[in-house]
């Protein structure tokens, strides 16, 4: 009974769900049905080329009580994602926020500006001129020229040196989709709101940010921040474009570059999906926390 | 913190005292002197008399009027003799010299002639080493080309679609008559050896090549007199101007060529172009940049109905030279008619033209006799040939000066000092200021000749940089970046002076009546050309070009991992050949390499993939996703091609996954003019102790670097030269724990902590700028640099690597090869198929045409480092080269793969960055990496043997 009636229901929204369907289909066909094929591959041992077999748990116990690399590989991931992913989505704010600021033809030129080097994905590459070891590299050309060091520093390949590396080159890049989304978000606040708020009290341009600018662009807040963290949990291949891999004494070693080196390398793709899984889980719990911070912007 | 800083200044004072030690040491150094046995250690930079100065020298001589011949098939001595067409002669080897002496009884000046009979079947050309009395006469002697001769095969074919195919090259195995010519001339001008009156002894050596030779002579040279005279003579003699027009010859249709390389090739560009198609292939002209080099020649051969006065029309491209000329040289019969036909001029143009042979205004007349004749054209320098020698001696000079500076400056210097060049060296300052005379003087000179005021460019630059050094000594180390980059142009600017590009579509003799043929079709006929060809565009399937049967029901799937060109010339051959061959059809795709893993989980992988990394064979092999080729037939025979050391990475457990596809391999590059300067001796070059102990000090005090990156193949080979090996032999666990790998790995970091080598560099750029005279990279690098360094041309060199000695007093210099490898996959249903495909690809005569067309379509920067051994050696090496590369294969190993062995290359970096960036203890990092080495291994082994459990 219940059960026709959800088919009738949908008959009755043909159109809506006919709408649908292209985005449904590809969302299925390439995200879900991908996620629930690796959770089942987690619980084999899958060796790519031949027939997977089923192992239960055994991947998992590896993975947390077996398994250092996959440790140093979550610290690093946790680092790098905290540093960089509430860095870059209040940079790209605050950076919208000033874009903002500026006539429309010069806003648009700048926005490009910062776009870009996400546009352009493999372009990262240009940070390894920047950061060559060689004495000629862009950097320690410079720094030589002007006798702050005197030998060439390798900082792609030096430990001391490479985390921060890292850290310069993903803000650069940081300014995607979510920034794209706040310029939008800031336009679209109601200008009345301003007036009224001018009226009741508010008295400088933080105020008003914070007050009447934030919590009219939440959903787009949302947005930037569950795009922000999913691309900070997801750092790997501008590290490996860069630093090399795996980095050096797995300094930058991330749960990507896990996953990478299990499924690619090992060819062990039971063990891959496995961290795969974890990974999906965690991003999962994370946009959780970050709906609930958000739900107390401008309280 | 304060300790270092001590340290610091402690090392800065002792900088301070090594800085000027260099100063005293150089200025001493030149006076000093080298004695002479000092020298013969050093690198042997032969100093031949050039061939003006030997022409200098005997210039009162007359020309000889009789002729010595030695008949080397009936001379006693102890050479084995043979007979060869009716002919006797003696088969002259490789590096092995045949000596004759004769008898001359006039002094003067000979040219020289050889009759040779090229045999095997290579493409190479001879050369061969002649000394006159135990000596090279002059320059260019110690390496004279002997071309072999090549003719089209007279089979037509065309594809299934009606396109030409190329006609085959055959070699023309006949006795070749060849008089000597200097290459450096402007043309025409045949070798003049001077002989006393005497006995003399004459050496021959081939350097390159087995070659039969039945006569040596020294012939009285031919006085050529000018057309004006010559056309006097016929008309005395009473010739007439002929009356009839002969056939147009085909110029792709040449009966001689003397190098493989010149092509037949397919113009569309024009419509006037025979023969004629608008869309479809046909080879309608022939040469262009496949025919540039001075000496290569094209010969066709005429029929004369009719004795009598010709003239000779071509229709010819040459749109490579930019406002400049090609020169040839027009002989018929072998014989230059008169002395203008020694350098005949096509100027530039970026269309076809039509010419009829002449001087600019009279057309020039050829006699004729009835009968065949031959028509050779031959690329020479011409006019300018005179500035272009000028300017490449002025370039060796340049270089030296270069050199003496850097000797003081280094290269990077600093800006703010004053090097006080003009007290140490006022001699380079001499030299700039003639440097620069002479240089104005080739400009006046070149103006002269080409008959305008144009000037040059590359020369103005440089004079008036030398100009302004010269007046202001202490602005040369601000300069001297910029001096190297216009020695580089000049460099350039030589070699593109030399090359004589020129295409002819056809030639025709015709009677001196005759007007020059239209050069192009009418309007109409164009825009109907181009019409044509846009619509035939959608016609023709460009894909199957070649290809000569349409079905076949057996076909594979190739995927090659490389480049659009090599695709495309291995599509081109296996349309032709392998095909036709075999009824199976290859389907050839392009994809790159890491598609070949999800590919192959789809289930729709290739049968074949070509040029996988060498890591890859055997992790697909322990999945049993690769064929084991030791199981398929013929397999010995096949691998028989390859040095063993290409093998290894390609072995597990007995079988074998890949065949090899490329091997590159290390060898030490090194400067010759740098390294002499420094006093540096060749044979300790070959040591790794000498190598530390005299040359990188000696290196490092000219602030010069010695290279060599710090990856895991350089540490391999240090490995592998010290006795050790990567895994104990079952496989099972890493020996980075022994002894050996310690002294390795020991060697490794000290070259970047106590000798601060560099450790990233771009290799090409500072050899060529001299900074790092010394390093060791792959050989292939070898053509990068013959073809991007003009301007270091003959100073530099390759060489084996240098070793250790082992505990038996053997020298040991393992280089360690990187290869790429074919892959049969097992889920191919057509194994047998996929593996004959492999066999006819792998096979020598497949690589080395492969190897040539490759070279002939990208240029030797692109020359193929195939891993067959025959291909490999039918490549054009210069003999030194080959000579060095040969050596240090049989000092080859490849690095065995197993399961697990990624965690190799990782540890051994993570070791060595602890220890050079973080100064950690040598013996422990490299320990912990073993370690974790061995774990890995023995996790893998766990997984795919079950062991240990």
């Amino acid at each position: 009974m219940k059960k026709k009636g959800i088919l009738s229901e949908i008959w009755k929204h043909r159109n809506n769900y006919l709408f649908m369907s292209p985005f449904l289909i590809i969302f299925f066909v390439f995200t879900v049905i991908p996620v629930v094929v690796s959770i089942v591959l987690s619980f084999t041992h899958f060796n790519v080329l031949e027939p997977p077999q089923f192992i239960g748990l055994e991947n998992f116990y590896k993975l947390f009580l077996n398994d250092p690399l996959f440790l140093q590989a979550f610290a690093n991931t946790l680092v790098l994602a905290v540093i960089t992913g509430p860095c870059g989505y209040v940079l790209s704010l605050f950076l919208a926020w000033v874009l903002n600021e500026f006539s429309p033809k010069v806003r648009a030129i700048l926005t490009l500006f910062f776009y870009a080097p996400s546009l352009c994905g493999a372009v990262s590459v240009i940070w390894t001129i920047i950061f060559s070891g060689d004495q000629y590299g862009l950097l320690n050309g410079i720094l030589m020229s002007m006798d702050i060091i005197y030998e060439p520093i390798q900082w792609l390949q030096d430990t001391n040196y490479m985390l921060p590396a890292a850290i310069i080159v993903i803000l650069w890049g940081s300014f995607g989709t979510g920034f794209l989304s706040f310029i939008a978000g800031f336009q679209g606040v109601d200008k009345k709101l301003y007036e009224a708020g001018a009226m009741d009290g508010v008295s400088n341009r933080w105020q008003e940010l914070w007050y009447i600018t934030l919590p009219s662009m939440k959903p787009q807040l949302m947005f930037g921040a569950i795009m922000s963290i999913t691309g900070a949990f997801g750092i790997g291949d501008v590290i490996s474009g860069i630093f090399g891999f795996p980095s050096v004494g797995y300094k930058l070693y991330t749960l990507v570059h896990e996953l990478q080196d299990y499924g690619n390398i090992r060819f062990e793709m039971g063990y891959a999906s496995a961290i795969a899984t974890i990974l999906f889980f965690v991003m999962i719990l994370l946009n959780w926390v970050i709906q609930k911070m958000l739900a107390k912007v401008g309280q | 913190m304060k300790r270092r800083k001590i340290y610091k200044r402690i090392t800065a004072s002792l900088l301070a005292m090594l800085l000027a030690v260099p100063m005293t040491v150089h200025v001493t150094a030149a006076d000093s002197s080298e004695s002479e046995d000092e020298k013969q250690n050093l690198f042997y930079v032969e100093n031949f008399t050039s061939y003006q100065e030997y022409l200098k020298q005997y210039a009162d001589s007359q020309d000889a009027t009789k002729s010595v011949v030695v008949q080397c098939g009936t001379y006693a001595d102890d050479v084995e003799k043979t007979e060869l067409e009716d002919r006797p002669c003696v088969l002259i080897p490789e590096e092995k010299a045949v000596e004759y002496q004769i008898a001359v009884e006039q002094s003067g000046f000979y040219n020289l002639e050889l009759l040779y009979y090229p045999m095997g079947s290579t493409t190479t050309a001879f050369e061969v080493d002649l000394q006159i009395d135990g000596d090279h006469p002059f320059e260019g002697t110690s390496s004279i080309t002997l071309p072999r001769i090549w003719g089209f095969s007279d089979e037509k074919k065309q594809d299934s679609q009606g396109n030409d195919i190329r006609c085959d090259s055959v070699q023309q195995q006949e006795w070749t008559r060849m008089v000597l010519e200097n290459t450096s001339g402007a043309g025409g001008d045949n070798l003049r050896f001077y002989l006393e009156a005497g006995e003399h002894t004459i050496s021959i050596k081939s350097l390159q090549g087995q070659f039969a030779l039945a006569e040596v002579s020294f012939v009285p040279p031919k006085q050529v007199l000018s057309y004006e005279k010559t056309l006097a003579q016929w008309e005395d003699a009473g010739y007439k101007d002929a009356t009839e027009s002969l056939e147009l010859i085909q110029a792709e249709q040449a009966t001689k060529r003397s190098e493989k390389s010149i092509a037949m090739e397919n113009d569309r560009m024009s419509a006037a172009t025979t023969p004629y198609h608008s869309y479809k292939i046909r080879y309608n002209y022939i040469g262009g940049g496949s025919w540039s080099n001075v000496g290569e020649w094209v010969e066709w051969e005429v029929d004369v109905k009719e004795s009598g006065l010709y003239t000779l029309a071509c229709r010819f491209l040459q749109n490579e030279k930019t406002s400049d000329i090609s020169t040839r040289v027009l002989t018929i019969d072998n014989e230059l008619p008169f002395a203008e036909a020694a350098c005949i001029a096509f100027p530039y143009s970026n269309s076809w033209q039509t010419t009829i042979i002449g001087d600019g205004e009279e057309a020039y007349k050829f006699y004729l006799e009835e009968g065949k004749h031959t028509i050779r054209m031959e690329a020479a320098l011409g006019e300018t040939a005179e500035v272009i020698n000028g300017a490449s001696s002025i370039l060796d000079r340049l270089n030296s000066i270069y050199v003496d500076i850097v000797m003081v400056t280094g290269t990077e210097p600093d800006v703010n000092r004053d090097y006080g060049i003009a007290k140490l060296l006022p001699d380079v300052l001499e030299e700039m200021k003639t440097s620069s005379q002479e240089l104005k003087e080739l400009e006046e000179l070149q103006n002269e000749v080409k008959g305008n005021e144009e000037g040059n460019s590359t020369f103005e630059r440089l004079y008036q940089q030398l100009d302004k050094m010269v007046e202001e000594p202490e602005d040369i180390p601000r300069r001297l970046s910029n001096f190297q980059t216009n020695i580089t142009s000049l460099g350039t600017w030589i070699n593109t002076s030399r090359t004589q590009p020129l295409a002819f579509d056809y030639l025709q003799i015709l009677t001196p009546e005759e007007e020059v043929p239209k050069a192009e079709k009418g309007f109409f006929a164009n825009v109907k050309h181009n019409v044509m060809q846009f619509l035939g565009s959608f016609l023709m399937d460009y894909s199957k070009v070649g290809s000569t049967e349409t079905e076949t029901d057996r076909e594979i799937t190739v995927w090659i991992g490389s480049g659009r060109d090599q695709a495309d010339i291995m599509q081109k051959m296996i349309n032709t050949e392998f095909t036709p061959e075999s009824g199976i059809g290859v389907n050839l795709q392009l994809v790159g390499a890491g598609s070949l893993l999800p590919a192959t989980l789809a289930g729709i992988g290739p049968d074949v993939f070509i040029g996988v990394a060498e890591t890859e064979p055997v992790n697909y092999a322990l999945r049993h996703a690769a064929v084991d080729l030791t199981k398929l037939d013929g397999y010995d025979e096949v691998i028989s091609r390859f040095h063993s050391a290409s093998v290894t990475p390609f072995e597990l457990d007995g079988g074998v996954y890949a065949l090899p596809e490329t091997m590159n391999y290390p060898m030490l590059f090194y400067r010759k003019d740098i390294l002499n300067e420094l006093g540096i001796k060749e044979e300790d070059l070959t040591q790794w102790d000498t190598l530390l102990q005299n040359v990188l000090p000696e290196l490092m005090l000219s602030y010069f670097d010695f290279g060599m990156l710090p990856d895991e193949k350089n540490f391999e080979m240090l490995l592998y030269q010290h006795g050790g090996t990567l895994y104990n032999e079952e496989h099972t666990a890493s020996k980075l724990d022994s002894t050996e790998a310690y002294s390795a790995f020991d060697i490794m970091t000290r070259l970047y902590t106590d000798y601060k080598i560099p450790k990233s560099y771009d290799f090409v750029n500072r050899f060529r700028s001299g900074q790092m005279p010394l390093a060791i990279a792959s050989y292939s690098a070898y053509n990068q640099l013959s073809v991007f360094a003009p301007e270091i041309e003959g100073k530099w060199g390759m060489t084996t690597l240098p070793g250790t000695v082992d505990e038996e007093g053997n020298k040991v210099n393992t280089a360690v090869a990187t290869v790429t490898g074919s892959i049969i996959l097992s889920n191919s249903d057509s194994v047998d198929d996929a593996w004959t495909f492999l066999k006819w690809w792998s096979q020598g005569s497949t690589q080395s045409e492969y190897a040539s067309e490759l070279e002939s379509a990208l240029g030797t920067s692109a020359r193929l480092a195939t891993a067959n051994i025959e291909a490999f050696d039918s490549i054009q090496w210069n003999s030194e080269i080959r000579q060095a590369l040969k050596e240090q294969q049989e000092n080859l190993k490849g690095i065995p793969q197993i399961a697990g062995s990624y965690y190799t290359g990782r540890y051994f970096s993570f070791a060595f960055r602890d220890v050079v960036e973080q100064g950690e203890n040598t013996r422990e990092s490299l320990l912990e990496s073993c370690e974790n080495i061995t774990t890995e291994i023995q996790d893998k082994r766990k997984e795919f043997y079950g062991e240990g459990e």
